[in-house]
């Protein structure tokens, strides 16, 4: 009877850990988004006003934003630095490739976040800025898309995880 | 007939309501209807021995 009541407690707060998981994931996702936005507009504001060189701007915004997304600026202006003689769109693939795993990010956004690498040190400042610009609007309707599902299926999530798991409790008991 | 049966019936009834209705409020009905029915189905594979018990027992009652 005792073991039956503990392996009821154990599967609804395993089933219930899963459904505040699942909700935090989205919080952490739109951490990172934010992260990403805060990074572009930092990149913009070093092209833009300080004409800093690409390596150099990368590395600096890297130590401004959350460590999880600096890292992948700081391994493409740590790969531009060494001069390995890969394209900044390369090095940029490169750096996403490794660093992904790392963040809450989905297949859509690394998607969005490769699509900057095409015009990456490509013709002038304007045309940097302008390829920001763009991120910069694909970001803000993923993170509005992101915040409205939130608010729909965040709680839904919670509540799923505790009712399913004590359903199946009894299911079972 | 064990009377646990009937707790687990009632417990299982309200839990599927619930359900329901946070997945109606989502914007889920057709989850929400296929958790009614799972719930239904579910209890239904409880209960049919009993029901087939009763029909057995009504019908030697009554010799048919």
């Amino acid at each position: 009877m005792i073991i039956k009541l503990i392996g009821s407690i154990c599967l609804v707060s395993g089933t219930a850990f899963i459904g505040f998981f699942l909700d935090r994931l989205e919080v952490y996702r739109m951490m990172d988004l934010q992260a990403i936005k805060k990074a572009l507009i930092f990149l913009r504001g070093e092209i833009d006003y300080m004409i800093t060189p690409l390596p150099l701007a990368m590395e600096q915004v890297s130590s401004l934003i959350d460590p999880r997304i600096g890292e992948i600026f700081a391994h493409t202006g740590e790969s531009m630095k060494n001069k390995i003689g890969c394209s900044a769109k390369k090095l940029w693939e490169d750096a996403i490739e490794f660093n992904i795993n790392n963040t809450y990010l989905t297949k859509s956004d690394k998607n969005i976040l490769l699509s900057l690498g095409d015009a990456l040190g490509y013709l002038d400042k304007e045309m940097q800025k302008n390829n920001i610009e763009l991120i910069l609007l694909y970001l803000g309707d993923e993170m509005k898309k992101l915040e409205i599902h939130h608010q729909k299926n965040g709680r839904l999530y919670k509540s799923l995880g505790i009712l399913g798991g004590l359903l199946i409790a009894i299911l079972l008991y | 007939m064990d009377i646990t049966i009937v707790f687990k019936i009632a417990a299982v009834g309200i839990l599927v309501s619930v359900l329901n209705q946070v997945l109606t409020r989502s914007g889920r009905e057709e989850q929400a209807m296929l958790t009614t029915l799972a719930g239904l189905i579910v209890v239904l594979f409880w209960i049919i021995q009993h029901i087939s018990d009763l029909f057995k027992t009504v019908q030697t009652l009554f010799q048919l």
